[in-house]
């Protein structure tokens, strides 16, 4: 595998571990709690996802009701039929902010890395 | 691919990483907007309010002292009946009222009662005598101890309905709400108790509350069709937009108003006249255009809920 191909690999890889994973109504059996277990380990205004009984994905931030967060979907409902296959629906303690500044951290390092790289090839050809 | 072209690439990765970085979601081409257009009482349904809306001062939840409109609402919808929310058979077959969960929103008839310990994969799910009697509250004192926050023991099991009889028709709400949305300045509202807003024919807008204790329980606060039910606090209110209120439709199109928020930005139905969702919507669920500047759209009725937050400064509901 190329230095390129490698680093690109790596930086989908670093990207999708980056996005926030859906809580699942399936996790529990208890319905439109997870709406609120979306925001379990999360902050006022970050990001949250979470999929309905039928897998249908809900994206958004998490807000202040009643003095919990709960998930408030903001983009459009992705239904089923037509999104990518299930990301793994794990537990989410980790604030997805973290995740993402890590992820592009890795991505820029990984791209400059591998610029340099490729840059040194070239010359040495 | 040749060299040049996998830096390329490499770069497009890089600035489009760079360009994540940079999008925040509280930002975003959704500020209030200068030409913002004042709340209009006349889309208030007479029947739906004890009098006619007045204007007073008022302190809004920043502390800016402007002036509200004072709206006096009955707590029932004068177009309708409220209900039906439960029924009482397992065998009955007709739609009683509705049920939210799992983001979807399902016919309550005796066969979903009948099912639910296989719907919720829990066997403590009960709601039913031998007879094939559903346990509905049947009383206010009944309804009242079964939907309070920590259940009554003896309502365990239950389908919750309270009756707008139990007080005395209707629980009288007074809502003030800015004639002209006040931006904050910074930051947005959280929703409270109070309730997010006021449908036009008076019904307030309810926000959601983690109901783990309720569901430990094993008890269904039932919603009839239009998203309401009722409770002593409250009285009759909706948790989900499902087109039973009154609402205002749009010449371009846009989806169509159905009640004001607490900070006086218009709450707009999920879809315009084609179907479709807004995009682009901020944290509170609110986005702006040129005809009607910055305002809402509701969430889905399967979501019980209508908005995330408020942009501008609230006014009251008591």
């Amino acid at each position: 595998m190329s230095a390129a191909r490698l680093a690109l690999t790596v930086v989908v890889f670093v990207l999708v571990l980056g996005l926030p994973s859906p809580a699942s109504a399936h996790d529990s059996g208890d319905g439109n709690a997870f709406m609120w277990r979306a925001c379990d380990g999360r902050q006022l205004d970050d990001t949250c996802a979470f999929q309905n009984a039928v897998h249908d994905l809900y994206r958004g931030t998490c807000q202040s009701m009643s003095n919990a967060l709960v998930c408030v979907r903001n983009q459009p409902i992705e239904r089923a039929a037509s999104q990518l296959p299930n990301r793994m629906a794990s537990s989410n303690a980790q604030s997805p902010r973290w995740w993402q500044w890590l992820a592009m951290a890795g991505v820029l390092a990984i791209s400059g890395a591998a610029m340099v790289v490729l840059h040194a090839g070239k010359r040495q050809r | 691919m040749n060299m040049q072209s996998k830096q390329r690439c490499l770069l497009f990765v890089t600035i489009g990483a760079l360009a994540a970085c940079g999008s925040d979601a509280t930002d975003g081409p959704d500020a209030p907007t200068d030409n913002q257009p004042a709340v209009d009482p006349a889309h208030f349904v007479a029947g739906g309010l004890k009098g006619a809306i007045t204007t007073t001062s008022c302190t809004l939840s920043g502390g800016t002292t402007t002036t509200c409109y004072k709206i006096v609402t009955v707590g029932a919808p004068s177009n309708r009946t409220v209900g039906p929310f439960c029924p009482t058979k397992i065998t009955d077959g007709s739609v009683a009222g509705m049920w939210i969960e799992g983001g979807k929103t399902y016919d309550l008839t005796g066969d979903f009662i009948a099912n639910l310990a296989t719907f919720y994969n829990d066997t403590k799910w009960k709601l039913y005598d031998a007879a094939g009697n559903i346990n509905v509250t049947n009383s206010q004192v009944a309804c009242e101890a079964a939907a309070r926050p920590d259940v009554d023991p003896a309502y365990q099991n239950y389908c919750v309905e309270c009756a707008l009889s139990y007080y005395g028709g209707g629980v009288e709400r007074t809502f003030l709400i800015p004639v002209n949305p006040v931006a904050r300045k910074s930051g947005t509202g959280s929703v409270g108790m109070g309730g997010v807003g006021v449908a036009f024919d008076g019904i307030v807008l309810d926000g959601p509350a983690p109901v783990t204790a309720i569901k430990a329980a094993h008890t269904i606060a039932a919603f009839d069709d239009c998203g309401g039910h009722i409770n002593a606090h409250a009285g009759y209110h909706y948790h989900a937009a499902t087109g039973c209120s009154p609402s205002v439709t749009a010449a371009d199109g846009h989806a169509a108003i159905i009640g004001y928020a607490l900070d006086g930005y218009g709450m707009y139905a999920l879809a315009d006249a084609s179907g479709a969702e807004p995009t682009g919507l901020d944290n509170c669920r609110g986005h702006s255009d040129g005809t009607r500047g910055y305002h809402y759209h509701v969430a889905s009725a399967g979501e019980n809920m209508f908005i995330g937050c408020f942009k501008g400064e609230q006014g009251t509901a008591n």
